[in-house]
């Protein structure tokens, strides 16, 4: 327990040494290094040899990595192609389920509780924070206490849960649950805009377009000059003193 | 003594959303209110905290791609502003504008430290290299906490000079009009966030669900503005 806890901290820093050539694996080297303690020279030599190899996954998901390697040293199995065959998996999934749908969707009732705030509840403010900052933060602690903690009672067979993860029906509520925000949050702010002027209004939606014309850059003419069309119109709308 | 407080609170930020961590409490959305309640100027950190981190929310630190530190940069822009003004006093839209063009910048700024830091990194590499082969555990954890030093004094320095920079641009006066505009051109910018954020989902193509969500936050809406009174 004492050293699952100890890889566990050490995992949290598993990004400071990281270097194009081994990428985290300073980092995932510096937080199994607590399970050598009992290790003589010659055992620890030939460990830190052996691990001194490419690792990247996502930053979350490494503890499953990190508990299958607590394992094989434990049951004196060698892992370190098993090392190696994680990285892809752990990396797609980690990246598909956190940076993709997890941040963004833990951004919208935060986003939302500051536009409450704006409009004048604190309560809901301090609602919506909290709510987004747990929503990102329970599942990704959790993740990282899982990963490490299955991994490293059921070895090979914890690939398992982890495939069952990515299969399983969470992604598909997850991205409709961050649909529904955002089309709250798109209410929310045509409203709060609306309550001041619609001049502001179209000025909110004058920058939008001026986005997605920069972001969209091979669209064809006509299309271009539709966008620009629009543009100059809410600029001129929102010029001050023409409305 | 606000002013190193303000620059160690943005070195916090930079490690934890870079190398440490990663629970993103202190993310520009959380961060920027909770420094505005402090600082006494809680609606430009609300104002400001919704662009800071949707302009962003697309960029993912996906293979090693350096990402722009939002967090670091407006924290120290909006602390050396707030610290500029005289104690309670609000930054109007001029100064709240001046903190993103301060801001946005120095996020990509940050990101080209974190190259530098890979940089650095990678001369280190072969002590590292010599450590594992020689099997020194002490060794290795002591060139590790080293780097994590390196990085924090990296940051912090770069927070520092944000936040001098800030310090200073906001003492500099400008004329009415200038205000006055930058008020639509912050309007501007959070459009540009709504179309990251929509991006970002859309793609999906949930469109139904999407309506839903309007339709239940027009709902939300109107509850709060009868609560509040303006209805009725």
């Amino acid at each position: 327990m004492i050293l699952r806890l100890r890889v566990f901290w050490r995992l949290l820093f598993l990004q400071t040494a990281f270097t194009s050539e081994q990428m985290q694996n300073r980092g995932f080297l510096y937080a199994l290094l607590p399970a050598t303690s009992r290790f003589n020279q010659e055992q620890l030599t030939e460990f830190m040899t052996r691990q001194n190899r490419f690792f990247n996954s996502h930053p979350w998901m490494a503890g499953w990595a990190a508990g299958l390697q607590l394992y094989a040293l434990e049951h004196d199995e060698d892992a370190t192609t098993l090392k190696e065959t994680l990285i892809t998996p752990l990396g797609a999934i980690g990246d598909r389920l956190y940076w993709r749908l997890l941040k963004p969707l833990s951004a919208l009732p935060a986003a939302l509780g500051v536009l409450a705030g704006l409009f004048g509840f604190t309560t809901v403010f301090w609602l919506g924070l909290g709510s987004g900052f747990l929503l990102l933060n329970l599942p990704h602690l959790h993740m990282r206490w899982h990963g490490l903690s299955r991994s490293l009672r059921l070895g090979r067979e914890s690939l398992h849960l982890l495939l069952a993860l990515r299969d399983g029906p969470l992604l598909g509520k997850l991205r409709a649950m961050g649909s529904i925000l955002l089309g709250v949050l798109l209410a929310w702010l045509a409203a709060w805009q609306q309550s001041n002027s619609i001049r502001e209004l179209v000025l909110l939606v004058g920058g939008a377009l001026l986005y997605a014309g920069l972001l969209r850059q091979k669209l064809q003419l006509a299309v271009r000059l539709l966008l620009m069309l629009l543009i100059a119109t809410c600029v001129i709308i929102a010029w001050p003193g023409t409305m | 003594m606000q002013f190193l407080l303000i620059t160690l609170l943005a070195t916090a930020a930079y490690l934890e959303n870079s190398f440490v961590a990663l629970t993103f409490l202190l993310r520009p959305l959380i961060a920027l209110p909770l420094l505005g309640l402090w600082l006494g100027d809680f609606q430009s950190g609300l104002m400001l905290a919704l662009p800071a981190e949707l302009i962003f929310i697309d960029e993912h630190p996906l293979g090693g791609h350096l990402v722009p530190e939002p967090a670091p940069a407006l924290l120290a822009a909006l602390g050396g502003s707030l610290l500029a003004l005289p104690a309670g006093a609000a930054l109007n839209s001029w100064q709240q504008l001046l903190v993103l063009l301060i801001g946005l910048p120095a996020a990509w700024g940050f990101a080209r430290l974190n190259r530098l830091q890979l940089l650095w990194n990678q001369r280190g590499d072969a002590a590292f290299d010599e450590v594992c082969r020689q099997g020194d555990r002490r060794g290795y954890e002591r060139l590790f906490h080293r780097v994590l030093l390196r990085s924090a004094f990296a940051g912090w320095g770069a927070a520092l000079l944000v936040t001098t920079v800030a310090y200073y641009l906001q003492q500099i006066e400008v004329p009415q009009w200038l205000v006055a505009y930058s008020a639509a051109l912050l309007l501007a910018i959070l459009g540009i966030c709504v179309a990251t954020i929509i991006q970002v989902f859309y793609r999906r193509q949930l469109r139904l669900q999407t309506y839903l969500g309007i339709l239940a936050g027009a709902g939300l809406v109107v509850v709060m503005l009868l609560l509040r009174g303006d209805l009725i």
